[in-house]
């Protein structure tokens, strides 16, 4: 099955019936005409995905588009349940799109059969607002290092057993994902062994993370809410991390600090450059080695007036000109990082 | 004169806290590393064994927050207390599975 690759027309909302919102459009504060005109992705239509965008078509979001690249597995069946034993196998973008369609056709739904990486520029540049239903690592970096470039709101959950989470970024005004390291530390040890193993290591299935039902619905049920309330623009958003406990039926919340020098969304960065000295000496291996434990990447690229340097060479040999720029590309990023290189 | 320690709140969640049986303690102690092995002492053997590895060390990929701030980003667990922080300490989570 295709996915639907280039956006459609953009058309209004058809509206068969405002009978469909009638009990909503008696809540204090409510806009069922803005939330027609809004668009929102929702990335990853796993079990927080498949939630969070039925609640979206449901309430009358004009456009959503949902992103995956995975295809239905038996063992999704117990919490994704907009899909059926007839659907494993199929991708799941495709069959979302379908049963939301059916959900409710005064919604536009947007299906791309693809990575979250893969979605192209004129999706992105007319949604208001992000979901993150993803389940790995990389990709949701990558999410948040977009909706950084793009001063896009980003509605994180994720969930693990009886427990789960959530976490509200709108870039430059609430602490993004990178600000504090909670990415998982396994990932940066994996990150740091040399290409030809990591790609080994790759190759090898992801492990398995107990999962609930239950969970997922607490968890998608406050990133729908959250997006609904900023979408409206009523009420008070979540602004801390917010942990949930389903076995002892706990929220519990956590003041999370921005950070001055978060290498996406502090000035120090964005507006002025960071400086980095490199050592004289110092191959492009050593110094990716230190890219990959300063900054949590993955399997940098240096690219340096305008070409990318291969491991043997050495910035030190090469005339580099005080503060000249370097750029580091990464799959955990959605736009190179600048550097301002100083040779020591 | 004996030292006088910053009185400092510890949350602790998820698995953390089906072990410890409590949500947040108080504990007196001049750095995170203190406050671990005051931890370790305070709950029994489980707790420790979720914490730490086998040569006493912090597991690696618990988060120790101080304020909002990882240690990670401050000096690790020799990070220094003072009076009224707060610290959580908690695994990572997943994703949407």
């Amino acid at each position: 099955m295709a996915d639907q690759a280039k956006p459609e027309e953009k058309r209004p909302p058809i509206y068969h019936t405002f009978d469909r919102y009638a009990r909503q459009l008696l809540m204090d504060g409510w806009d069922q005409e803005k939330l027609a005109r809004s668009s929102v992705l929702v990335a990853g239509v796993g079990a927080l995905g498949t939630i969070t965008a039925l609640d979206l078509v449901l309430t009358g979001i004009g456009k959503v588009v949902v992103v995956d690249f995975d295809t239905i597995e038996m063992s999704n069946l117990s919490r994704q349940f907009l899909y059926t034993d007839q659907d494993i196998g199929e991708p799941k973008a495709v069959v979302a799109g379908q049963r939301l369609r059916a959900a409710n056709p005064d919604v536009q739904v947007l299906s791309l059969n693809r990575s979250i990486q893969q979605v192209p520029n004129t999706v992105w540049d007319e949604i208001d607002l992000i979901v993150d239903g993803l389940d790995n690592f990389e990709a949701r970096r990558w999410l948040n290092s977009l909706c950084v470039q793009k001063k896009k709101p980003l509605i994180h959950g994720g969930m693990f057993g009886w427990w789960g989470n959530v976490q509200r970024v709108i870039p430059f005004q609430t602490p993004c994902l990178e600000c504090q390291p909670l990415i998982p530390q396994e990932r940066l040890q994996k990150a740091c062994t040399p290409p030809g193993q990591r790609r080994k290591t790759e190759e090898e299935p992801p492990p398995k993370f107990p999962a609930l039902l239950s969970v997922a619905t607490v968890i998608a049920g406050i990133q729908f809410q959250e997006a609904l309330k900023h979408l409206l623009g009523i009420g008070k958003a979540l602004d801390n991390f917010l942990f949930y406990d389903g076995l002892y039926q706990r929220f519990t919340t956590l003041k999370l600090a921005m950070n001055p020098n978060c290498f996406l969304c502090s000035d120090r960065f964005r507006i002025k450059g960071e400086i980095f000295t490199i050592g004289r000496g110092e191959s492009i291996t050593e110094l990716k080695n230190r890219l990959i434990m300063t900054f949590g990447l993955l399997d940098p690229k240096i690219m340096f007036r305008g070409r990318l340097l291969s491991d043997d060479k050495i910035l030190g040999r090469m005339r580099v000109k005080k503060k000249e720029p370097i750029f580091v590309n990464d799959d955990s990023l959605a736009q190179p990082l600048k550097l301002l290189i100083v040779i020591k | 004169m004996a030292e006088t320690k910053p009185t400092v709140t510890v949350r602790l969640f998820t698995v953390l806290r089906m072990l410890a049986g409590e949500r947040e303690v108080q504990v007196e102690a001049l750095n995170v590393k203190e406050v671990i092995v005051l931890l370790v002492e305070r709950f029994d053997s489980k707790f420790q064994k979720m914490l730490l590895e086998k040569d006493g060390s912090l597991k690696h990929y618990f988060h120790v927050l101080i304020n909002g701030r990882h240690i990670r980003l401050l000096d690790g667990i020799q990070t220094s207390l003072k009076e009224g922080d707060i610290i959580a300490i908690f695994p990572p989570l997943g994703g949407g599975y």
